[in-house]
């Protein structure tokens, strides 16, 4: 009995120095990764999930001698369905659920695979929308920036035209144009970590450099001068 | 206190014994609630973060108090109807691989209702009891050897059918564990990697995915988004854990980024979390679990008792140092819980149901004489 269980003691010995030794193996590569190596691979990281985006500076209003509002601009926030996924009847499932919130969503193809459903959402639908944009990655909530204009021909002529250009508006056409570096601001710059579906990982929005709002361009005539002319 | 005592006295028959006894038991439970707080930590970001969490909470409370019924049963009970309990536990291991469901590209789990069952899993203590039984009957050498070999290919076959070649691998490594412990020569082990190499071939001629898996493995820069992705993404969240971790709550890569944070690679996304400072304690926790284990074999009182007790402590060694090997990228992904700890019921369940017939085996509720197989002939 006494050699059965010095040789079980032996063998169980042995086999508990395996064990051990695997166990300090895995503890070493453990701490290369965690703490040795840690700059290395964070960067390498960083490179797949850490954009750079810069973000709109509000763009000046122009208004006429009496300050009335001639132009100004609005944002807005519109749901898609970006979806690689050809299958309709999961397309059918998602604008389900959704017109279980907005019943007035409809699925209207803007390019191959990317679907409008809504435009122009209210703050209360947005969050109400939370948790089916957690769900369904593929949904995704995108926001504009339009350029206001009172609604009378002459003025619209008369104040011009703006494009979207690295992520600012650009005067192109009229007092838009003349005023430009007035009106614009310097848009911001933000960098945040993107899940495996490119949608932002909640708590990573980082602001580099803020964004500086473009200034008011107060004009010398009046709407009804512009409208005359 | 006089329950506890009794419940004590009961699982270990003896004082000596008791407090291993507690130890573990305590042990266990620790590890179970640092699992759940793993498990949190990594769906915390989910539609709803405490359906996870919710669920193994109730796995745990619900397997402690199975282990300790275990515990209860008297060893001659298991050890007496060893060959029934085989069948018991072999026949699903065939069953699911028909009416089974798939889950990851494996077909390895009933569905009743809203709960999924690993048979492969719950039958993890009963194949070390069988291989401990039916070992002890054959003759100590080749004979031996090539018969548990052909239980173990039994056991091993249908699981490598579904496929999951982690949970084989475990199988395999409690086939050379009981082996060895029953006085099993080296040489005749030696057999053991030259035919898992071998059937690797093999296997790795018809499942091409396997090969490219072990391609991603050494060089994961071949197809950073293809076979790669998976080794990469355990080395970039244990560099975001650092010495002492991002905090809690805060594992985004895990979150975000890395597959099965909850289950299969729940070892990584606690690193994030907690850093090495936070994981390595985790490590020697297991030792201390499994030291006591090796204590508690040794004060057992036959050889087929000590060799079961160890076993049980061991296998769930390996399977810990595999699941950690392939988290730390030490291994190439095998798709393996880390038990006590990963999200999943029947894989706590079967290590704590393994545990609770352990203690049974350590308790000394029966005679010397009683014990129908005694590997102190050997």
């Amino acid at each position: 009995m006494e050699n059965s269980t010095d040789n079980f003691k032996l063998r169980a010995v042995r086999l508990l120095w395996c064990i051990l030794i695997w166990a300090v193996l895995a503890s070493c590569w453990l701490f290369y990764y965690s703490v040795f190596a840690r700059q290395k691979y964070i960067e390498l990281g960083n490179k797949i999930a850490v954009r750079q985006g810069t973000y709109y500076a509000g763009r000046g209003r122009i208004l006429d001698k009496n300050d009335r509002v001639l132009a100004w601009s609005e944002k807005y926030f519109d749901l898609y369905l970006i979806s690689l996924e050809e299958d309709p009847n999961i397309r059918s499932m998602i604008l389900r659920k959704v017109t279980e919130i907005m019943p007035e969503a409809a699925l209207h193809r803007v390019k191959d695979s990317v679907f409008m459903l809504k435009r122009e959402m209210s703050p209360e639908k947005i969050i109400a929308l939370e948790p089916l944009l957690t769900k369904f990655p593929d949904l995704k909530i995108l926001s504009r920036t339009e350029r206001k204009v009172v609604d009378y021909a002459e003025v619209r002529n008369y104040i011009g035209r703006v494009e979207f250009k690295d992520g600012n508006q650009h005067g192109v056409s009229g007092i838009e144009k003349d005023y430009d570096s007035v009106l614009s601001g310097i848009g911001g710059i933000y960098e945040v970590m993107l899940d495996r579906h490119k949608n932002w990982v909640q708590g990573t929005w980082l602001l580099k450099r803020k964004a500086v709002s473009g200034n008011d361009v107060k004009l010398d005539v009046s709407i009804e001068d512009i409208k005359r002319n | 206190m006089k329950i506890f005592d009794k419940y004590f006295a009961a699982v270990s028959g003896e004082s000596s014994v008791f407090p291993l006894a507690m130890l573990i038991q305590g042990l266990l439970f620790l590890l179970g609630l640092w699992g759940c707080l793993a498990i949190y930590n990594a769906t915390m970001y989910a539609v709803s973060p405490f359906y996870f969490v919710g669920r193994q909470l109730l796995w745990l409370v619900f397997g402690m108090g199975v282990m300790m019924l275990c515990a209860r049963v008297p060893f001659s009970v298991y050890r007496d109807n060893v060959e029934i309990l085989t069948v018991l536990f072999y026949i699903p291991l065939l069953a699911v691989l028909i009416f089974g469901v798939r889950i990851n590209g494996m077909k390895g789990w009933f569905m009743i209702g809203n709960i999924f069952i690993q048979p492969s899993e719950l039958a993890k203590g009963f194949f070390i009891l069988s291989l401990c039984h039916f070992g002890g009957k054959f003759r100590p050498g080749m004979q031996r050897f090539a018969g548990m070999g052909l239980i173990t290919l039994l056991w091993v076959l249908p699981i490598a059918l579904q496929p999951d070649f982690g949970t084989a691998l475990v199988y395999i490594a409690g086939f050379i564990i009981v082996y060895w412990l029953m006085n099993g020569s080296v040489w005749h082990l030696l057999l053991v990697p030259a035919t898992l190499f071998s059937a690797a071939g093999w296997i790795i001629n018809f499942n091409p995915y396997l090969f490219n898996r072990i391609l991603g493995y050494l060089n994961p820069e071949l197809d950073p988004l293809g076979f790669g992705w998976h080794i990469r993404q355990f080395q970039f969240t244990m560099a975001r854990g650092g010495l002492w971790g991002m905090k809690w709550g805060k594992a985004l890569w895990a979150n975000s980024y890395l597959p099965l944070a909850h289950s299969d690679s729940v070892f990584a996304s606690l690193t994030e979390s907690l850093g090495f400072a936070g994981t390595f304690p985790l490590i020697l926790v297991m030792g201390i679990l499994v030291f006591a284990v090796f204590r508690l074999a040794l004060k057992s009182e036959t050889n087929f008792r000590k060799v079961f007790v160890l076993s049980i402590g061991l296998i769930f060694a390996v399977q810990a140092l595999i699941h950690i090997s392939v988290n730390v990228t030490l291994m190439p992904a095998t798709g393996i819980t880390l038990p006590v700890l990963s999200y999943g019921g029947s894989s706590l369940l079967s290590t704590l149901i393994a545990f609770g017939i352990m203690l049974s085996a350590a308790g000394r509720h029966e005679t010397l004489s009683s014990s129908k197989v005694n590997y102190n002939q050997d």
